[in-house]
């Protein structure tokens, strides 16, 4: 790799750290079709790399996220169980997938997300008192007003469902797995989005950890491309984290939803084999 | 569905702020020394690499047996990137296991294991590299073929 490869690799690699960290995602949303457009970087190649570069986000964001208490711990562990699964089963579906097929299938997934988070009320978190049957309860920042609110964890048969879904795209993908975790977590267990959001970020590095060591181990993690991915990422991670925390939870809906989108359109294009 | 358990916000404020201090603790040190690594890898490269043609060197140059301290920085710190998950959840499960909160240990323990079934995965079940080159599964650009 040249100087001038390195630089633009840094480059990108800052703006989707940043991004990610700021939406819970990750950055492999945009590293992965950077690398690959902008590149020429082969396919197995540039997931595994940004799988390396999820870890980073994740782990950079959620340092700041845990000592906050923004990241249910508890929560984050209980849905490791199976995002970690599906993480591994998609490594091993991954070298078997064309690629037309894994981006039809991804846009889709895509846009089904960002519709359901833009026609969702910004809060829609279960109150502790109202969720009897709550598996897990906790507590976060009020958006309004100061103090804290709390909230119930529901629906975590589904959770554990939609885990299992994120943890295969991961792996296939290279993106982290709050693409899927943040809408469910919002969406369907009653969790607040700052929280959600945090709690998949410290989640995703599990994910990554396990989708990444299969791809070590098979040999498709290039370090002279990997190392300045993940380098890039955890700069710009840093810098994203800081500005979530001073954003309030239905700009950054919005702005989940339009990444989504624009993911979805890229993949869609991919697809067609255009 | 099992009653409604203590979130990670709930409980005795110390002893929540011991686990959110650890794992932040945890994470940190591993952010921090895989970034310094890094670093020093890309640095490295920035200053060495010349020509178009001129390209990061494997580990370990096959006819001198030198050691190229670039790509060791870079495989170093990719390492511990990757080791630092997994020492979160080793950080996780020894303070629920030593908080008498077994429930909680054993789904750490359980997510360390397939961790670890991964490595397995990689080795055995994943296509590798060669093979996929071999069989054309692979597309290499010019680009990546010139850096060999």
């Amino acid at each position: 790799m040249t100087a001038p490869d390195l630089g633009v690799i840094l480059a990108i690699s800052l703006v989707a750290g940043a991004i990610g960290a700021m939406l819970g995602l990750g950055g492999g949303i945009i590293l992965v079709p950077a690398l690959i457009f902008l590149q020429d970087v082969p396919r197995t190649e540039a997931v595994a790399a940004s799988v390396v570069s999820v870890i980073a986000t994740s782990s950079a964001a959620a340092i700041a996220y845990v000592r906050d208490h923004h990241a249910d711990i508890r929560l984050g562990l209980v849905l490791e169980t199976t995002t970690a699964v599906g993480a591994v089963t998609g490594a091993i579906v991954a070298g078997y997938l064309s690629d037309r097929f894994v981006a039809a299938l991804f846009a889709a997934m895509l846009v089904l997300a960002s519709l359901s988070l833009v026609r969702r009320p910004a809060d829609t978190s279960t109150p502790a008192t109202a969720a009897g049957a709550a598996f897990l309860e906790g507590s976060c920042a009020a958006e309004h007003g100061g103090g804290r609110a709390r909230y119930g964890v529901v629906r975590l048969r589904e959770g554990l469902a939609g885990g299992l879904l994120a943890g295969i795209i991961s792996a296939i993908l290279g993106v982290g797995g709050g693409l899927v975790m943040v809408p469910i977590m919002v969406v369907r267990m009653g969790v607040p989005m700052r929280v959600a959001i945090a709690t998949s970020a410290l989640m995703i590095g599990v994910t990554a950890v396990a989708t990444a060591i299969p791809y070590y181990a098979a040999g498709h993690v290039n370090p002279h491309l990997a190392a300045p991915c993940a380098l890039g990422v955890l700069v710009g991670a840093r810098a994203g984290a800081r500005l979530a925390q001073r954003t309030r939870s239905l700009v950054l809906r919005r702005a989940f939803a339009c990444v989504l989108l624009y993911t979805a359109y890229t993949m869609a294009r991919r697809a067609a084999g255009l | 569905m099992a009653p409604a358990a203590q979130g990670s916000h709930c409980g005795p404020p110390s002893a929540r702020a011991d686990l959110h201090a650890a794992v932040s603790l945890a994470l940190g040190i591993g952010v921090g020394a895989s970034f310094v690594l890094l670093t020093i890898a890309v640095a490295a490269a920035l200053i060495t690499s010349g020509a178009p043609t001129d390209r990061w060197p494997a580990l370990v140059d096959p006819v001198t047996g030198a050691v190229h301290w670039p790509v060791a920085f870079s495989l170093g710190g990719l390492l511990v990137l990757m080791a630092t998950p997994i020492v979160r959840l080793l950080v996780v499960f020894v303070w629920y296991w030593r908080s008498r909160e077994r429930l909680y240990a054993w789904i750490a323990a359980g997510v360390l294991a397939v961790v670890l079934a991964s490595v397995w995965v990689g080795l055995r079940a994943m296509p590798r590299r060669e093979e996929r080159l071999q069989t054309g599964a692979v597309h290499v650009s010019a680009t990546m073929v010139r850096s060999r």
